[in-house]
């Protein structure tokens, strides 16, 4: 909920902003149109209106789903609505589109959940994880992430302290700035920080994606999109009975050429550290469950499940989200995440 | 008879001027703050802020596993990954659950009824409250209990109520610190030195509780504190801790009151239960220069300690009766 409190700071800041030029305009598919919406849409949202917020914001998401600012302002609405998941899945889309922010974020999350696992095992009193952590530069190709940050144990605390600053910092600035411009903005600062907490009691009420955007293509693709789903949950059961079964080969050949391990350089350092593990004696269950397909484009899908493993006395849920490749020989899985 | 007093006078307010420099210098509460207001963010899913306090807290005790864990799990939360619990955890979260606990600021421990009186005898005492894995320090103000310092405590694995040797739980009941033991185990599991309960007291003989050795010690060089309950019965408190607490103690002068759980009551409260008990106690004749009535909970007779100079050398036990406090117990201690 914090980061949405900053984005949330961050619109604020957006929008004053585009104040200045925005006054007097009134042609409805202009920029000035839009930051115009977008500031009603804030306001709505400062009087605790989301339903007039959204009516607002909703045909600009229809309109231009992969813009990140109206994917903001939409989300900061429907999680005032309560509607928690559906706001996720808006952001996550948009970041998705936009390939450098989606490197950036995911750079993130993977030094956060570094750190996390160096924090855990010094809470067990076992020594931290020296390993590497594999980030995705911009410039090279997503299959060859390169390494340009190793874990360091002796780093700790500090780097814990690091990991909250890009949060700190960016409200900090959005502080600043707000400060600077005008200040009828500084008086909304507090409210609109307010608003996430608040929405933490509403309970969420899950929407699929489906029921918001529908448009012509999708209805008329939708009779094929059926059977690529199924054929994914399929691809998806296979996978899990392979690994259950201990089924190595047959596991790997699941994982397209193209895979982008999260932790390591490439596909083969990967495979060397999971057969062992897949392969190791005693008997396993791997289940999955709540399938949810989404197909990204024609040849690209999000399929999310929840995974239960037990091996021994180790009982392990998890929600997992693997991005699935469709090859010539049928659909691989390109990208997994979630443990 | 009359300048004796006088010194004591002079030594008690000394003591009492030590205890609360001591209590000014080091403000022991800092890192125990810290603990509970990063297990306070992470609860309310403030993730940003769980992470940065946890971190303060590691600054003052670098070696805090629950620090270390609300920070993992925090920043788990925040690379969007799925947070697991499981077995390996439980430590963590029962400690996390004691830390949350805040001592009441306004209210009174019923459990000291009558404090001595501390123009006679102004040592602290220490009360243990199991259900909080607390140690408070009060000392006597015209009678009244006033908290000067408190430390979180690691008791028994199987909790209280100690009753058989090698039971690994904590006694219950009223004990004297009598004295110290250097490195009471040469691997320094037990931190640097311990501080002895005389337990088993006459109550606990006469009940057929047996066992020994119970005592105040440190942990291991490498651990902050260790877990709410997994001590063989002992008092276990963080090696910074045991030397603060030393500084409270005197011994065969110092009394530690361990019970299941601290009643706390409105000063209001307190003293109309204390002027009660007064009464009742002169009336048998025990409130004479006593260091102390004290109550564990209903299945417990009351204790009254009598001194003799400084040294506790007198422990009653009394059962409440409609007709007022029956004597079933007296103690004498060398």
């Amino acid at each position: 909920m914090r980061y949405l409190t900053g984005v949330n700071g961050l619109t604020v800041l957006t929008l004053s902003a585009l104040l200045g030029w925005s006054c007097g305009v009134s042609a409805n598919d202009s920029p000035a149109g839009l930051a115009r919406d977008r500031q009603n849409t804030a306001q709505a949202l400062k009087e605790k209106n989301p339903q007039r917020a959204i009516k607002i914001i909703e045909p600009w998401f229809k309109k231009r789903p992969d813009d990140i600012e109206i994917a903001n302002d939409y989300a900061i609405t429907l999680a005032q609505l309560g509607r928690l998941d559906q706001a996720r899945e808006v952001l996550e889309q948009a970041l998705s589109k936009n390939q450098q922010t989606s490197l950036a974020f995911q750079n993130l999350r993977e030094i956060l959940s570094q750190q996390a696992a160096i924090s855990y095992a010094k809470a067990m009193g076992k020594k931290p994880p020296n390993q590497q952590v594999a980030l995705k530069g911009g410039v090279t190709t997503a299959e060859a992430p390169v390494v340009v940050a190793q874990a360091d144990s002796r780093s700790e605390p500090q780097g814990a302290i690091a990991a909250s600053s890009p949060v700190t910092a960016s409200r900090a600035d959005t502080r600043a700035a707000v400060d600077s411009s005008a200040k009828a903005e500084t008086a909304r600062e507090p409210d609109l920080k307010s608003e996430p907490k608040r929405d933490l009691k509403v309970p969420a009420t899950i929407e699929l994606k489906g029921d918001t955007r529908k448009d012509a293509t999708k209805t008329a693709a939708r009779a094929d999109s059926k059977s690529e789903e199924s054929a994914l949950a399929k691809a998806t059961e296979q996978w899990s009975d392979a690994w259950e079964s201990k089924d190595f080969n047959k596991y790997l050949a699941a994982y397209s050429e193209k895979f982008e391990p999260q932790q390591f350089p490439t596909r083969e350092a990967w495979a060397a550290h999971r057969k062992p593990r897949v392969t190791k004696p005693g008997s396993i269950v791997v289940k999955v469950s709540d399938i949810r397909v989404k197909l990204l484009s024609a040849s690209r899908a999000e399929v999310k499940f929840l995974q239960r493993y037990e091996s021994g006395n180790l009982k392990l849920n998890s929600i997992k989200t693997l991005i699935w490749v469709k090859e010539d020989s049928g659909w691989r899985i390109l990208r997994e995440e979630g443990r | 008879m009359g300048g004796t007093a006088r010194r004591w006078w002079g030594v008690d307010r000394g003591f009492v001027g030590l205890v609360v420099s001591i209590s000014l210098i080091f403000p022991s509460f800092a890192a125990d703050r810290e603990l509970r207001h990063a297990t306070e963010a992470l609860l309310s899913g403030d993730l940003v802020a769980s992470t940065s306090k946890a971190n303060d807290a590691l600054k003052s005790e670098p070696q805090s596993r629950l620090a270390h864990w609300i920070a993992a799990l925090s920043l788990t939360a925040l690379a969007g990954k799925p947070v697991q619990i499981n077995g390996d955890d439980r430590d963590l979260l029962e400690e996390a659950r004691v830390r949350l606990e805040v001592t009441p600021s306004n209210l009174l421990p019923k459990n000291l009824v009558l404090m001595p009186r501390s123009a006679e005898r102004n040592v602290p005492i220490l009360l243990a409250d199991a259900s909080r894995s607390r140690i408070y320090v009060f000392v006597s103000k015209q009678g009244r209990p006033v908290l000067l310092d408190e430390f979180y405590t690691t008791i028994g694995l199987y909790g209280v109520d100690k009753s058989k040797e090698g039971d690994q739980k904590t006694p219950l009941g009223v004990y004297r610190i009598q004295y110290e033991i250097r490195d009471p185990r040469a691997d320094g599991f037990l931190g640097k030195f311990a501080m002895t309960l005389d337990y088993p007291n006459a109550y606990d003989r006469f009940a057929g509780r047996t066992g020994s050795g119970i005592w105040i010690h440190g942990v291991p060089q490498n651990l902050h504190v260790r877990a709410p309950q997994a001590s063989d019965g002992c008092l276990a408190v963080s090696n910074r801790d045991l030397n603060k607490l030393k500084k409270y103690v005197r011994y065969n002068e110092s009394q530690i009151v361990v019970v299941p759980r601290v009643e706390w009551v409105a000063a209001e409260e307190w003293s109309a239960s204390a002027s009660q008990a007064a009464r009742d106690f002169s009336a048998t004749g025990a409130a004479g220069r006593f260091g102390g009535v004290f109550f564990i909970d209903e299945k417990w007779p009351w204790i009254a300690s009598q001194l003799r100079g400084n040294q506790v050398h007198r422990r009653e036990y009394f059962q409440k009766t409609p007709a007022g406090f029956k004597r079933v117990l007296e103690e004498k201690l060398s």
